[in-house]
């Protein structure tokens, strides 16, 4: 899509693993296939939500759109120009694109004012005067919902959720148009959390930002997102329009993972009809084929031998297995 | 029905470097036997505390009893002596925690620790006849086979996947995930009749969550055994939990069946929480976050905890303390809302 | 901090060895006398020799006649202050470096680490000794000898450190503000590790004016007859059974300003520990 404001094509991002290598002769180097193919895309304004359990991979596609790693292969668009090739100006790119981190009290630096944390990415990817750099970190400030002489503090004054905002209101300080949020509220009790998410949805909306959420929480997924991804290894497995994805679940994992997620219903215990079993494959050492098989109830030979790739399934909505008739 | 557990009145001080702190105040709760009862609640409303009281495990310097008993089956708990409480502590009363990193040895082998276990259950139940794990010099240990079969058996029942392998592993080499299903393992070894769990799935993943919280049903229906769950997650609580009781900054404002809690939740507190919780998207309801902070719990009050908070507050709201009661059968709340 | 006692005592020992040495420096400068006796007096300005300690010599006199005590103070700038310009030099070259380091990680890492690793293997007292054989002994070359070779524990701290600052997230957040590993150095790392580097700083130039006073004692300090506290231990040795005072006073005088040292850093320690 044309006004897509990111994409990626085939994203893969591998490491080397040097554990129990012979360093003469490379043996038993292993590739950790952390982001194994991913092609997703956000359209402005809208909110893509990548969800997954440990070793997924969601963290690490994170860190790489932000350029914080090199992809090993694979194309990244961001606002129309392509951002992986090292021919584009990081610093360009930063002024349009943020994270959030998930851990508040290790995103702020403890040694530094409020004020010159919000104001950090307005001195180095801007050339406005100080007078001009101060009124617009206030100005975030704000928007976040903290008053201005917050500015003064340190961060060992604040709360999680007031050091969550300060990230924020640091993420938005050059008004950019994509934030990628990393698990932005797992370390938050019930109610922080909800006021965030409540922040978060205005801030979307007065400043027309696109957001990625990375999360394993899938009711803050649905909460946010229009549309979703899950992740399971490396790769994307289902991926569609949150309301699709979330009724009709196509693909196996998705299917175990709605199950998984508690919602406040004791008449509906879907947590205790779950029949997954196993555990989150090892990243050096996936299973062959489809790296979902081995804890599949519809696994058959098939399913070892090839990786299935994406079908479609209605326009938008895609999973990758071969036995999608068995989830009809 | 059998009462396994009768809180009365109970409270626990904490002395910090602010000040003296209230943890639990004034806990009134009864857990029959067979129940599988959450207490549910943010960060420092008490939750843990009340379970470390309970197996006596208090941070000596720090935690003070202030005043109640916690009577374990006709026992009061807190008036016994270190090596009477050492009795019921694993045997009757179990505990698992978060982080089972922790709570495991990283130097001894699962088939080792739970064979300790058993090995203690045995010496409670016959002082005398009871055998010892053989410390083969130079070479560790080795299980004497009946105890070793013993502790398959366990493993097994916690669904860990090959048991004769797993039994001679180290606590590292476990996945997160299998570490908490040996830690219930052991906990179960010594047949305890109250099992405490303290936020045991919060550092896990959300299927393998499902996995463990499903299990500790089954330990439930299986074995008969009482499982007090501690957890921050409301929604958790719901999905296995037969009672479910809210607390809120040192006190249970809530206490009820769990059906009946959420078609019905009473206190402002529940309300709220329940609000906070995502369910759907955001067209389709609002989140209402609870306006304010957790009170600063080294100032006393004489009056309503949550009152500052409060969409409903009233004037004796700011001038007594509601104490908890049954508003319907089996749902108890401590609020001026329903009479004084 | 000053809750604290032990580290209050720490403190004012501190602080007092710090005047003393500060006045006796203006002194030189404005070459006038400040202590109660010269400290190299000339045959006609001395007193009795040998005199035991008393209200007019608080540490007597020695073989020579001289005032013990003015001998101290007048060495104090020299032994004394030899702790700070050591560990200071050593601080700002092993931050630097092991910040760096340990930011950037790969082979600059390793490549700095095995440089700071050959310093590392140097012995102290023998370079000391080498260069005070070619060059002379003096407080000067003694200082080059102690900065040459006190660096590279600074250096691994800083490093260790700075790992352990390296990973947060917001040095993350900085990348994506378009800051440069130098700014990220100065700004993030080195005020992160400040707190931990000036506690094993305070605690480590005791150790500097133990190891120079041992300098001073071979006789690699000043040139007699200027007085260095470790010179005077090795000079009045002989007296030890009969005039005591004279060798183990400034011995004591020694030890006084390492544990002064070593309580004020436990002080510093607690204090940053609790923030």
């Amino acid at each position: 899509m044309a006004n897509d404001l990111l994409k990626t094509v085939d994203l893969r991002k591998h490491f080397k693993s040097t554990r129990g290598m012979n360093p003469l002769t490379r043996a038993k180097e292993r590739v950790i296939r952390a982001v194994d193919g991913v092609s997703l895309s956000i359209p402005g304004g809208k909110t893509l939500a990548v969800v997954g359990e440990s070793g997924c991979g969601k963290t690490t596609l994170a860190r790489t759109l932000a350029l914080l790693v090199p992809p090993t292969g694979g194309e990244i668009y961001f606002d129309g120009q392509r951002i992986d090739d090292g021919k584009v100006d990081d610093k360009e790119v930063y002024r349009k694109l943020q994270m959030v981190f998930q851990d508040p009290d290790s995103s702020l630096d403890p040694m530094m004012k409020v004020g010159d944390i919000v104001a950090e990415p307005l001195r180095g990817l801007t050339s406005m005067s100080d007078a001009e750099v101060r009124k617009t970190a206030l100005e975030s400030l704000i928007a976040v919902g903290l008053s201005g002489d917050f500015a003064e503090r340190f961060p060992d004054q604040l709360s999680g959720g007031q050091k969550q905002r300060v990230a924020i209101a640091r993420a938005i300080s050059t008004r950019p148009r994509l934030l990628i949020l990393d698990e932005p509220t797992s370390a938050l009790d019930a109610s922080v959390q909800a006021q965030i998410l409540n922040l978060l949805v205005e801030l979307q909306r007065k400043f027309s930002l696109s957001y990625m959420l990375i999360t394993h929480n899938i009711a803050v997924a649905a909460y946010l997102s229009d549309a979703m991804a899950v992740m399971y290894a490396g790769n994307v497995v289902e991926y569609g329009p949150t309301s699709e994805v979330l009724e009709k679940p196509r693909h196996p994992y998705t299917m175990a993972l709605m199950k998984s997620a508690p919602t406040p219903d004791p008449w509906k215990r879907t947590l205790l009809q779950i029949e997954i079993a196993g555990e989150v494959p090892s990243a050096i050492d996936p299973p062959s084929g489809c790296k979902f098989n081995p804890r599949c109830p519809f696994a058959e030979a098939v399913c070892v031998a090839e990786v299935p790739a994406l079908t479609r399934i209605t326009e938008e909505h895609t999973a990758a297995c071969h036995f999608l008739q068995k989830t009809a | 029905m059998v009462t396994v557990l009768q809180v009365s009145d109970f409270s626990v001080d904490y002395r910090t470097s602010r000040g003296e702190v209230r943890a639990l105040d004034s806990i009134n709760l009864r857990v029959e036997a067979n129940e599988f009862i959450a207490l549910v609640g943010e960060s420092g409303c008490g939750k843990t505390t009340l379970g470390l009281a309970t197996i006596g495990l208090l941070p000596p310097k720090v935690a003070r009893i202030g005043s109640g008993i916690i009577s374990y089956k006709g026992t009061d708990l807190t008036k016994l002596s270190p090596k009477e409480a050492r009795k019921y502590r694993g045997s009757e009363i179990a505990m698992i925690f978060q982080e089972p990193l922790t709570s495991l040895n990283p130097l001894k082998r699962i088939g080792e620790q739970i064979g300790e276990a058993i090995v203690l259950r045995r010496q409670k139940e016959d002082p005398k006849g009871a055998e010892r794990i053989p410390r083969i010099p130079g070479r560790g240990w080795k299980l004497p086979p009946q105890i070793r079969e013993q502790a398959e058996r366990m493993l097994a029942l916690v669904r860990i996947p090959d048991p004769d392998h797993i039994i001679d592993r180290y606590p590292f080499e476990l996945s997160g995930g299998m570490r908490q299903r040996a830690m219930i393992a052991m906990a179960l070894s010594q047949q305890p009749e109250l099992l405490i769990a303290d936020e045991p799935t919060t550092a896990l993943d959300v299927t393998t969550q499902a996995q463990v919280l499903k299990l500790m049903k089954e330990i439930k229906d299986k074995l008969g055994t009482t499982i007090m769950l501690v957890t921050h997650d409301l929604a958790v609580a719901s999905q296995v939990a037969d009672r479910v009781v809210v607390m809120y900054a040192g006190q249970i404002v809530e206490d009820a069946e769990v059906h009946a809690m959420f078609s019905n939740p009473r206190h402002p507190y529940t309300q709220g929480l329940l609000s906070c919780i995502p369910a759907g998207s955001r067209e389709g309801r609002q989140l209402t976050p609870i306006k304010g902070t957790i009170p600063d719990l080294t100032l006393r009050r004489e009056w309503c905890r949550f009152q500052p908070r409060c969409p409903a507050a009233m004037d004796i709201c700011a001038r007594r303390e509601p104490q908890l009661k049954e508003v319907e059968k089996d749902h108890r709340v401590a609020c001026f809302l329903y009479g004084e | 901090m000053t809750s604290n006692k032990q580290s209050l005592v720490g403190l004012i020992i501190v602080l007092g060895f710090l005047v003393t040495a500060l006045l006796m420096e203006v002194a030189v400068l404005l070459n006038i006398q400040l202590t109660p006796y010269p400290a190299n007096p000339l045959p006609n300005q001395v007193s009795a020799t040998l005199l035991p300690p008393s209200f007019a010599h608080p540490f007597g006199t020695d073989n020579i006649g001289r005032d013990v005590f003015s001998r101290v103070l007048v060495a104090t700038p020299y032994d004394f202050m030899i702790g700070f310009v050591v560990v200071g030099s050593a601080v700002l070259v092993g931050s630097m470096l092991g910040g760096f380091a340990g930011l950037r990680g790969g082979l600059l890492d390793e490549v700095l680490m095995r440089v700071t690793d050959v310093f590392f293997a140097l012995p102290v007292l023998l370079i000391a000794m080498v260069i005070g054989a070619i060059l002379g002994g003096g407080i000067g070359n003694m200082s080059v000898a102690l900065m040459i070779t006190w660096w590279p524990p600074y250096a691994r701290l800083a490093r260790g450190e700075s790992l352990k600052v390296a990973h947060q997230n917001y040095i993350e957040a900085s990348r994506l503000s378009g800051q440069r590993p130098r700014h990220i150095l100065f700004r993030h790392i080195l005020p992160n590790i400040s707190g931990t580097m000036l506690v094993y700083a305070t605690l480590d130039i005791g150790t500097v004016i133990l190891v120079y006073s041992g300098l001073t004692y071979l006789g690699l300090g000043n040139k007699p007859p200027a007085p260095d506290w470790g010179q005077m231990v090795a000079a009045y040795n002989s007296w030890l059974l009969s005039d005591p005072w004279l060798a183990l006073i400034p011995g004591l005088i020694i030890s006084v300003g390492v544990i002064g040292f070593s309580l004020l850093g436990d002080g510093i320690k607690e204090t940053l520990g609790i923030r």
